[in-house]
């Protein structure tokens, strides 16, 4: 896929996207089919959408981006806060000159894609979770280990809870194969910044349309959390993905798109 | 007649530790714009030019990347310390009269190309390796072995080699640039992971992007540019290995290059106000501070310890947080020069040793205990 930079003043924000490629500082075109931007999840980047840009890159404009401290974009610190990283991205969709777009979020990601709607709703067009609980995450044990890891009394840990009880190996490999590229204090930070932000209270004026996905086996979010976000807000669809964990895009990449691909007509 | 001194006039450091938007030859490039910039030159007025880390002939590409003709080339490759080496090669080539204003960069994107400096198998080719790779060294192995050798000889701790780490983290709260700044304590230093036994995750330095850039020149040419030049008092180079049964591990190159330094410069220890040592692990510290006789062989441990090498201290070492907490690129000497210029220049805010006149510098390259090189540079304030 083509990657891009687009700088907030030194700090390079990196993305992928299916369009054509252009001259540095010119943004790829926007205007086929829908406008769509994919968030990832704590400690990972825009690797982890590579089913989803080469299925829909065919025939709609999507784009992946690497927040901050992630991935190949700039900066030691990840986004400081859920609202942070919701305001950096309504700048990177207007500096992209994106129409109204479908942010596409996973986990944490997908917070940030509610406080994106939440809060910049003009440049929203839908929003669709996986594994995102609009509460905290409740996954302090997850903290306390990180918090470890970056005072380097452990290794990181591979996570299983990302995956379906029978995971297809090669899938782990190569989700775990990006994850372990990002810094572990960015990940804490990440995970600390998805436990401070409650979106309970807000996500009632939703304005646009969402669909919830879920994993079947998600270790990380129970299907409670999905079933708690969409009861918050009227239209709101969830849909459950059979043998898939949190990763329920890589696992089973093409039911997830199907179920996209439908709010799109 | 009387010698010509030679000056450093630029000296700047880039202020990334994580650019994967960059390439290493653009680091190099911003970096000697910012050092040029500095000193009120141009690209047009350097005509000597020095690099390290880009391969065989990759001074040749950067010549071309930098759009540079040079009267004079110097790609010093003996590992971290080449860089400490090439302001001594850059003073020898001015002095003889083959250029007049030589530029030095560094670039690299160890961090963001995820280059396992340090770790990976890292011999491999050169005839001694026959009989060190069947056993599979890396670098830290090596330098967990000296460290080892040490404590059995000395009775040396892992508390005293923590210190060191500790002090520099304390500087790099300092840096505002520093990759690490929160604090650290020994006891985080020993509850850190073992990595090679006994040095700890936090007994090694960090991996980072970076790079800087120095020019040096004659004091004379010196004069009507726009920054404080600071001079080269004198400086040596060496190189140690364990061939014809030479073993003792903990005798380093920095005996040797060390003592030509101080001779050359007329400088005695006391007259030392602050140290640039290569920290790529808290052992490398330890082991050059007894080699270049700043305490007794055995001595070490004990003289890191009471906060004699921290800001304050008797010696404060590696204002900037060194190797450790700030920045290692996998060549870190560049910075040891940048930083002992800007602290005789006294720039380094709250960091800035008070009225700081000579500054050493020693870089270590390669395997230490193995076949390692030093270079060692003794600046003033001119």
């Amino acid at each position: 896929m083509p990657t891009k930079y687009l700088y907030r003043g030194d700090l390079a924000i990196h993305y992928e996207h299916a369009g054509e490629t252009t001259l540095p500082g010119v943004p790829p075109p926007m205007d086929r089919g829908a406008a769509m931007l994919f968030v990832h999840d704590v400690g990972g980047n825009s690797r982890l959408w590579s089913r989803q840009l080469l299925h829909f890159g065919v025939d709609q404009s999507p784009v992946a981006i690497d927040l901050p401290g992630h991935g190949r974009s700039g900066g030691l610190e990840g986004p400081g806060s859920v609202d942070e990283a919701a305001g950096l991205l309504a700048d990177f969709l207007e500096r992209l000159g994106a129409p109204p777009t479908v942010i596409v979020g996973h986990g944490f990601g997908g917070k940030i894609a509610l406080a994106l709607a939440l809060e910049h709703a003009s440049r929203v067009r839908a929003v669709v979770t996986i594994g995102t609980t609009c509460g905290p995450a409740a996954r302090d044990q997850e903290i306390a280990l990180m918090r470890d890891v970056v005072r380097g009394r452990r290794p990181q840990a591979f996570d299983t809870p990302l995956f379906s009880t029978k995971p297809d190996v090669a899938v782990m490999r190569e989700v775990w194969g990006e994850i372990v590229k990002t810094d572990p204090r960015v990940r804490l930070q990440d995970l600390e910044a998805n436990e401070a932000c409650d979106l309970r209270e807000r996500v009632g004026s939703l304005s646009v349309p969402l669909l919830a996905l879920h994993g079947a086996e998600d270790g990380y979010c129970a299907r409670s959390c999905g079933e708690e976000l969409t009861s918050a807000i009227s239209g709101a669809r969830l849909e459950v993905i059979e043998e898939a964990g949190h990763c329920a895009q890589m696992e089973q990449p093409d039911r997830v798109n199907a179920l996209i691909g439908e709010l799109l007509r | 007649m009387s010698r010509q001194e030679i000056a450093i006039v630029g000296a700047y450091e880039h202020p990334t530790r994580w650019a994967p938007d960059k390439t290493a030859y653009q680091i190099a490039a911003e970096a000697a714009r910012g050092a040029l910039e500095e000193a009120g030159l141009t690209f047009a007025d350097v005509d000597g030019y020095a690099c390290s880390g880009v391969g065989p002939i990759g001074i040749l590409s950067m010549c071309h990347h930098l759009n540079l003709k040079p009267d004079w080339l110097d790609s010093t490759a003996i590992g971290g310390s080449s860089f400490v080496a090439q302001v001594l090669n850059a003073a020898a080539a001015i002095r003889d009269g083959l250029c007049t204003v030589v530029l030095i960069t560094y670039g690299s994107t160890a961090a963001s190309d995820r280059f396992a400096v340090g770790t990976g198998g890292a011999t491999g080719g050169d005839p001694p390796d026959a009989f060190e790779a069947v056993y599979g060294p890396t670098i830290v192995g090596a330098y967990g072995m000296v460290a080892q050798r040490h404590m059995h000889e000395y009775g040396t701790t892992s508390e005293q080699l923590a210190e060191i780490a500790v002090t520099m983290r304390r500087h790099a709260g300092l840096n505002p640039n520093a990759k690490y700044r929160d604090p650290i304590t020994v006891e985080d230093v020993l509850a850190s992971r073992v990595i090679s036994s006994p040095l700890h995750l936090l007994d090694c330095c960090v991996i980072s992007d970076g790079g800087g850039a120095l020019v040096v020149t004659s004091e004379d040419r010196a004069k009507d540019l726009k920054t404080k030049a600071i001079r080269v008092l004198g400086g040596g180079i060496a190189a140690r290995h364990s061939g014809v049964g030479e073993r003792d591990i903990t005798d380093i190159a920095a005996r040797q290059s060390g003592q030509r330094a101080f001779e050359r410069s007329g400088v005695r220890h006391a007259d030392i106000d602050l140290c640039m040592i290569y920290d790529s692990f808290t052992i490398t510290v330890l082991s050059t501070l007894e080699n270049l006789g700043f305490c007794a062989p055995g001595e070490g441990g004990a003289f890191v310890q009471g906060g004699r090498i921290g800001l304050g201290g008797e010696l404060p070492l590696n204002l900037d947080g060194g190797g450790l907490s700030s920045n290692h690129p996998g060549m870190r000497g560049m910075f040891l020069v940048i930083e002992a210029t800007k602290q005789l220049r006294g720039e380094c805010g709250n960091r800035q040793v008070n009225d700081a006149k000579i500054a050493l510098c020693h870089g270590t390259g390669g395997f230490l205990g193995i076949r390692h090189s030093g270079a060692t540079l003794i600046l003033g304030r001119s």
